[in-house]
């Protein structure tokens, strides 16, 4: 008894305790230790969608940091929300290591998301569209628009969507249809004329009558999203379901349409493959991608004033509990205005960022033979700062070269049209052995990527799928070639993928070696992926799964003692997330040791900062901004010898035990003096930065009598 | 392009199979390029059941056909290609079968070594890798070659090697000999190291006498594993002092195979064979007076490569492997206590007469060492049977291994050794069973060893600065002599028809009596 009395002021004193930490009202003391990563996750993009809102930030990119909000929203729920999902139906009972358990972090990601999504359409409706309209730029309704406009929206109905749409109707004898994944429908009640005189009266007490048929039809994919107008005001844009909607009778003739509306389902999408049991892992993939469409659905978008007999059908039929129910108050996915932006973006170029080419990278001269210079000494790129050319110079020019044996490259996500992939098939054709690690389970790119595997195959490459149960994240080629001195290779390895479109986005940093540790190494790494070799003793590269979180570890635990023994101690990190537990009382303990620990940490971070006697001197910040910052940069004093590693891992469980992964050394001091300085710059940053406090919230700093240092404008500055 | 070669060697090891890729240059000391190691235990069922199974064929090739991606990845020729195999193959009775499956699916014509030549491979990748090998082979040095399948002890001392002995007491057998006491008793540790004592105690009594050992070199397929249990790196040459060497061993006394793999990531087939090996070179460090343990980095794949760097490039490695081969057999006639004055002056006589006949004889240095061995050995059997020693040279020979020289060329030496002084037995079964180049082989290595026996017939060497005078119908002896040599004359007369029926050159001796 006294034992279950101490059990429940446990938990009272954790939501005590909870009202001092706003993000974790943990059941368990873990909360006040850790933050809850799908928490933290929708602070990540709320952080986006405040520069949605930023009216500092041009309007046309405000809309795409919009579009980038719903479709990461999107993403979150088919992913994250759905694999939480699973453990409730399978009864998983383990808390997180904020203490939380599964339907704990389902509800409170329930009201958070909604909250962020009621933002995210008040940001829409209140703030975007009527700037975009004050611009000229008229996101309408089909009812907002005149006479003409109607009359055209119509021509391009009865001319375009009318042929492509299939009603489909549901009753006893035909059952609800298939609705795929993330696919926008339009639902409709239908009643004949002959039943409408005598249904009127109970129809109207009763709600839905048996006469009247559910209809659902699918909106077309295969059209663009929006119609587009050009009136002497500007361009107007009109979501083809609204014109669809407006032109229902035509589908219907001799019945009455007497309700219809929108939604969109959420499914499952979450690709868990058992690969011990695929004999062909090609296969399995393009049999998910396939049942992708058959998941459960997990939740239902609706516009807020749907007719209730319609969402009383698809409740039932979709068996969607109110609670995965989300009322919008605009057009359901939003995505489409990233279509805006790319419509938009050369006729109004005064509401973009300013045109940005990347520079010449500083350390290479054009022209010049990219062996040659990398043979000099090692270089380092920093995309988008600086060009991706030399990137894809290297794989040009080795698929060129007579003296070259050999590439290997492992590739992730490629761009569509990739030159990388062009100059590995010519490669291939020049008599070069070709060995490419593609990544199929790549998350939304395995269509993608099993196009390309195939097609390199063709080409006369070896294409492999790497380890099994072990995704490939790691970025580094490989290039051997047969030198007057020997045997000689050259190395590119990045904290990002090979793509071409995404590194004038994303911020990556690339190493270009030719240094001999390095590149024994990589040819084992590659023997190791290939399944020659056993995994051997790694002279310079770190890889996950089975060596990096120790090394990490390691570095951490041997900066703690630093600082115990009296000498300066310092971490800097900079990454996309930092979820992994270990890694997170390696920091604390190094904090609670004295290490000046300062975190540069875009998206979610579970670690609570500035909580004295735990974390007081660990300082988090976030940055967010025209470019999306993707580098990972891993600094150790280390008594002086300032280590710094670049990878291509996060600290996140899924990095450091389940994926494949690199983290190597910048050794050469130009190229580490370039990393000092992008990070003395990012830490310098107060406009990008937001801070995360001890309560999980993040805030911007008061710039009030401050010099603003806006890091992504700097480092363009300093790479021109 | 590069006036570097590549040279890439393949070993089907017991336990792994290992491709190494090395870059050879005249001028260069040779440098590994590229390494890759795929553990697959192709011995412990070759050791029990003795053959290799379809499954452990069919894995076998798939990681082959990897390598072979490999080489062509470096463009390296079949002629530049070097793929061996050891125990796991030579015990396995559908060898042959196997052989040419692998070389049906993945192209590759694969060698089987036999021990010795394993091991002189073995030795010869340790005396290029041991750093300082030379100045410690000055003092008592006992190396050991743990293999799967078997040990190799070899001993130098003062410079010289001295002896070479293999037991059975490989790690892999051990281990599959002993897994069903390992099920049945707690005492696993206890019953191993009696069934390891009692194998060394066989060889202690074999070994040579009087040499006082102060440093032990241990090396094998397992040995990075206790390297890395040590702290050390796998791949890396490193010493371990007795006390740390001991620490490692008492921790794999107390760990189950199942823990080191759990735990310390030893792959399966591994695992428990590192309890073994650590005991055999616990046992090594009572007997000898060494104060640890050198573990080299070396590999049968390394001493492939030095041995063809050697003959195909020229390249001069530390320790000659003609020195050491030749020190063994002195060592071994030494040990049967043949008359060493005599060897030694057949030995020249057989060298002086090898070289000034080369136009006749058309033979080369793989040849003369089969000659100078054959004259070294050519009375070890006296010491066994006084009245017909010669069937027992034959014997000691054929039984005795001699590191550095393959079994058929160690066999030839043994028929020179025993035809020399009865060459009428050549109608033998045995040897009319041997091919016609080798019998052809024997009978001119012997006819020289014939006339040069004859020329020390009375055992007193009186025949000095012998020189020759080669025709076209005949080939004269000269030499000097203060002594009569009326009875060599004689010997030599009766003994030089061998070499008249073999070269058709009439043998002469020409003597110059000397003046006191």
């Amino acid at each position: 008894m006294t034992k279950e009395k101490g059990k429940k002021k446990s938990v009272k004193d954790a939501s005590e305790d909870s009202k001092e930490y706003s993000v974790t009202d943990s059941t368990s003391d873990n909360g006040l230790r850790y933050f809850n990563r799908e928490l933290s996750w929708l602070e990540f993009n709320n952080r986006i969608l405040h520069e949605a809102r930023d009216t500092k930030n041009p309007l046309l990119e405000r809309i795409k940091f919009l579009s980038i909000t719903c479709s990461n929203m999107d993403e979150f729920f088919i992913v994250r929300v759905a694999s939480l999902r699973d453990m409730l139906s399978i009864k998983y009972n383990e808390r997180d290591i904020s203490g939380r358990t599964v339907k704990d972090q389902l509800t409170q990601i329930n009201a958070k998301s909604r909250e962020s999504m009621s933002l995210l359409y008040s940001t829409y409706s209140r703030s975007i569209v009527p700037s975009l309209r004050a611009h000229g730029i008229h996101l309408m309704n089909y009812d907002e628009l005149d006479y003409r406009g109607k009359e055209l929206a119509d021509e391009y109905f009865h001319a375009t969507l009318y042929p492509i749409l299939t009603p489909m109707a549901v009753d006893a004898s035909r059952p609800f249809p298939l609705i795929n994944n993330r696919q926008l429908n339009l639902c409709a009640l239908i009643r004949s004329h002959n039943e409408l005189s005598k249904t009127h009266a109970r129809d109207e007490k009763d709600g839905l009558n048996e006469h009247d048929r559910f209809t659902t039809i699918q909106i077309p994919a295969v059209v663009p999203r929006l119609f587009e107008l050009h009136l002497s005001t500007g361009i107007s844009f009109i979501p083809i379901e609204q014109i669809i909607r407006a032109n229902l009778k035509y589908l219907f003739s001799g019945a009455e349409v007497i309700a219809s509306g929108f939604y969109r389902v959420m499914r499952n999408a979450d690709l868990d493959i058992d690969e011990d049991e695929a004999e062909d892992l090609l296969k399995e993939i393009e049999e998910q991608v396939r049942r992708r469409r058959f998941g459960e659905i997990i939740r239902m978008e609706i516009n807020d004033n749907t007719d209730k007999r319609l969402l009383s059908v698809l409740k039932e039929s979709l068996h969607i509990a109110e609670s995965d129910i989300f009322e919008v108050s605009g057009p359901i996915d939003l995505t489409f205005l990233m279509k805006v932006y790319s419509r938009t973006c050369n006729e109004y170029p005064s509401l973009c960022y300013p045109q940005y080419v990347s520079a010449f990278p500083q350390m290479f001269t054009p022209g010049e033979n990219i062996f040659d210079a990398i043979r000099q000494k090692d270089r380092l790129v920093h995309h988008p700062y600086e060009a991706f050319d030399p990137v894809i110079e290297f794989v040009r020019q080795a698929a060129e070269d007579p003296n070259v044996l050999a590439i290997k490259q492992t590739l992730y996500r490629v761009s569509s049209s990739s030159p990388i992939i062009h100059y590995l098939a010519e490669a291939a054709q020049n008599g070069k052995q070709v060995m490419v690690l593609v990544e199929l389970k790549a998350r939304f790119d395995e269509e993608n990527n099993i196009n390309w595997a195939k097609m390199l195959e063709k080409a006369g490459c070896h294409v492999i799928y790497g380890l099994v149960g072990l995704k490939t994240h790691s970025k580094i080629t490989l290039v051997v070639r047969n030198e007057e001195e020997g045997i000689r290779r050259y190395l590119h390895l990045a904290t990002g993928n090979y793509n071409d479109i995404t590194a004038k986005i994303y911020t990556d940093i690339g190493l270009f070696t030719a240094s001999e540790t390095f590149g024994v190494d990589a040819s084992e790494f590659f023997n190791m992926l290939s399944g020659y070799s056993e995994p051997p003793e790694w002279k310079r590269l770190i890889p996950a799964p089975l060596w990096m979180k120790n090394f990490f570890l390691k570095k951490i635990g041997h900066e703690a003692q630093n600082a115990r023994d009296g000498k300066p101690a310092k971490i800097i990190a900079k990454m996309n997330s930092l979820v992994d537990a270990k890694i997170i009382d390696a920091l604390y303990d190094a904090s609670c040791a004295g290490v000046q620990i300062q975190l540069i940490i875009r998206g979610i971070c579970c670690l609570r900062p500035g909580v004295k006697g735990l974390s007081e001197n660990i300082e988090v910040r976030s940055i967010t901004g025209r470019f999306l910052e993707h580098s990972r940069i891993y600094y150790f004093f280390n008594e002086g010898l300032e280590d710094i590693y670049l990878s291509s891992a996060d600290w996140m469980p899924r990095n450091l035990d389940r994926r494949v992964e690199l983290l190597f050394p910048v050794e050469d001091e130009d190229c580490k003096a370039r990393c000092m300085e992008v990070l003395h710059v990012e830490l310098a940053d107060n406009v990008r930065s937001s801070f995360l406090d001890a309560n999980g919230n993040y805030h911007k700093m008061d710039l009030r009598g401050k010099h603003k240092v806006d890091s992504q404008e700097e480092l363009q500055m300093h790479e021109i | 392009m590069s006036k570097k070669q590549l040279l890439a060697v393949i070993d089907l090891g017991s336990l792994s199979l290992r491709l190494k890729i090395f870059e050879l240059s005249p001028e260069m000391a040779p440098k590994e390029i590229e390494s890759a190691r795929r553990y697959l235990s192709l011995g412990a069922r070759t050791y029990r059941h003795g053959i290799l199974s379809s499954e452990q064929v069919a894995n076998l090739c798939e990681v082959l056909s990897g390598f072979v991606l490999k080489l062509k990845e470096y463009r390296i020729p079949k002629s530049r290609t070097i793929c061996v195999v050891t125990s796991a193959f030579r015990e396995a009775n559908n060898r042959a079968v196997v052989l040419e499956q692998i070389r049906l699916k993945t192209g590759l014509v694969v060698e089987v070594l036999d021990n010795a030549k394993e091991r002189y491979f073995h030795n010869l990748a340790v005396k290029e890798c041991q750093p300082h090998f030379a100045s410690i082979i000055e003092q008592g040095t006992m190396m050991l070659d743990i293999g799967a399948g078997s040990m190799q002890a070899t001993v130098y001392d003062h410079s010289d090697f001295v002896f070479s002995q293999n037991t059975v007491l490989g790690s892999l057998r051990i281990s599959e000999l002993l897994s069903d006491v390992a099920r049945q008793t707690t005492h696993y540790a206890e019953t191993l190291e009696e069934y390891i004592s009692q194998d060394l105690e066989d060889y202690h009594a074999i070994e040579p006498r009087n040499i006082s050992y102060k440093n032990l070199i241990a090396f094998g397929e397992d040995i990075g594993f206790i390297k890395d249990l040590a702290g050390m790196s796998p791949r890396e040459y490193c010493f371990l002092s007795k006390e740390q060497f001991l620490s490692v061993y008492d921790a794999l006394i107390k760990i189950s195979p199942a823990d080191l793999i759990m735990d310390k990531e030893i792959p399966k087939d591994t695992a428990p064979l590192l309890l073994p090996t650590a005991m055999m070179i616990k046992k090594m460090l009572e007997y000898t007076d060494a104060k640890g343990v050198h573990l080299p980095a070396a590999s049968l794949t390394d001493g492939v490569m030095y041995d063809f760097a050697e003959k195909e490039m020229h390249y001069n490695l530390v320790v000659s492997p003609k020195k050491d081969l030749l020190s063994g057999a002195r060592h071994l006639a030494r040990r049967y206590h043949s008359d060493h004055k005599h060897t030694e002056h057949v030995e020249n006589s057989a060298l002086v007469i090898f070289d000034c006949t080369r136009r006749i004889h058309g033979m080369g240095e793989r040849e003369k060492t089969m000659l100078q061995l054959a004259a070294i050995l050519h009375e070890v059997g006296k010491y066994v049977h006084i009245s017909n020693p010669f069937e027992s040279t034959f014997n000691i020979i054929c039984k005795t291994e001699l590191v550095g020289m393959a079994t058929a060329d160690r066999e030839i030496v043994a028929y020179v050794a025993f035809f020399y002084a009865n060459p009428d037995m050549i109608h033998e079964t045995a040897f009319q069973a041997l091919d016609d180049e080798k019998k052809t082989l024997v009978l001119k290595l012997t006819a020289i060893l014939r006339i040069c026996d004859a020329l020390d017939a009375s055992h007193k060497q009186k025949m000095r600065n012998l020189s020759l005078t080669v025709t076209s119908d005949s080939v004269t002896i000269s030499g000097e002599s203060r002594l009569d040599m009326t009875y060599e004359k004689w010997v030599f007369n009766k003994q030089n028809e061998l070499f008249f029926d073999v070269y058709a050159i009439k043998p002469i001796l020409h003597l110059r009596r000397q003046i006191k």
